[in-house]
């Protein structure tokens, strides 16, 4: 497999987004595109994982986790890092919008997070010889799904538009502290946990589907990530968009637009 | 000596490659766990959608909505 296939559908993907942020009625037809890229990067990717990859020198053919492990956990980050800098971006400038792509991000986030660490706990029972480890990479990315998780259920509790979106922003910032936790904490403390794969250290035939697999996952978690963000527009206008049959004719009290 | 030859040769057999052997069922469990709950998590996005949008034709046809009102594009301006 040529190191330079994998930037072919990374390439495509990028486009595609490109296009879907700077044309709404594109948005109608991209989605599907990076569905079908997805879904066929998977299987390919799964073939290439399950087969075509070589054997690992210490952990044989139970490595081949990694072709789901770390593309989920990348997706992740992705996931929770988008909803960490929404949180930021509607503290600041509050918009019903960066409040819905927070609550798209974040679920998804949490989803492909909690996969993650699951087939991680898989994968370290045959290496490790448990299924859990009070590591720093392992304990700050269960501090980051659980805070994650609280986010999701802040939002669930709060009926107010206006306090729910505040609140939950200042949650998800915690999570995004805890995101680079995660992702340094291999390299600052002495962890179980391996650190990151380079070129240098691991067999291109091994680094090269996990990139394919990485790849196709992004596509899949743009394609939850949009249809969550429609899903919560669509209820945001709902909850905030009042009926103008009010008693004595009271505006709104949230206004609907983008910016306050 | 050649009486310890069959020991060493039994204590030898014994040593692994080093290698961890199999596994695969560790393999399987997570591919399908990653595929059934990815499934599965489309499946309720699309009837969590469907639900949505019937839920907000039902609102538009209520007779005290403001016609010339359309909260989305307000939310997108």
């Amino acid at each position: 497999m040529p190191a330079w296939l994998t930037l072919i559908p990374l390439s495509l993907l990028v486009a595609l987004f490109a296009v879907h942020l700077a044309s709404p009625s594109a948005r109608r037809w991209v989605w599907k595109v990076l569905a079908v890229q997805g879904l066929l990067m998977l299987i390919s990717g799964a073939y290439l994982g399950l087969v075509w990859a070589p054997t690992e020198m210490m952990m044989g053919d139970v490595y081949r986790i990694i072709y789901a492990h770390v593309p989920l956990v990348w997706a992740a980050l992705l996931g929770l890092g988008i909803n960490a800098i929404g949180s930021i971006v509607y503290l600041a400038h509050k918009g019903w919008l960066t409040d819905c792509l927070c609550e798209a991000s974040a679920e998804v986030g949490v989803l492909f997070g909690s996969l993650g660490v699951l087939l991680g706990a898989i994968w370290a029972k045959p290496t490790w010889g448990v299924w859990w480890t009070w590591d720093p990479r392992l304990t700050s990315a269960a501090t980051m799904l659980i805070i994650g998780a609280g986010y999701l259920t802040l939002r669930r509790f709060i009926d107010d538009p206006d306090k729910r979106a505040t609140w939950s922003a200042v949650v998800g910032i915690f999570s995004g502290v805890d995101l680079l936790l995660v992702w340094y904490s291999v390299k600052v403390w002495n962890s179980l946990h391996q650190v990151q794969s380079t070129q240098q250290t691991v067999d291109p035939n091994i680094l090269r589907p996990m990139y394919w697999n990485a790849v196709g996952f992004l596509c899949l978690a743009f394609v939850f990530i949009w249809h969550r963000f429609v899903l919560a527009r669509e209820t945001r206008a709902r909850e905030v968009a009042l009926p103008s049959a009010l008693p004595g004719g009271l505006p709104s009290t949230a206004s609907v637009g983008g910016s306050r | 000596m050649s009486s310890l030859l069959p020991v060493a040769a039994l204590v030898a057999g014994a040593v692994g490659s080093g290698r961890l052997e199999g596994g695969w069922e560790y393999v399987w469990a997570s591919y399908i766990i990653t595929w059934v709950t990815c499934a599965l998590y489309a499946f309720n996005l699309w009837r969590r959608r469907l639900a949505s949008q019937a839920e907000t034709e039902l609102e538009n046809r209520e007779p005290s909505r403001d016609p010339a009102r359309n909260p989305v594009e307000e939310m997108n301006r």
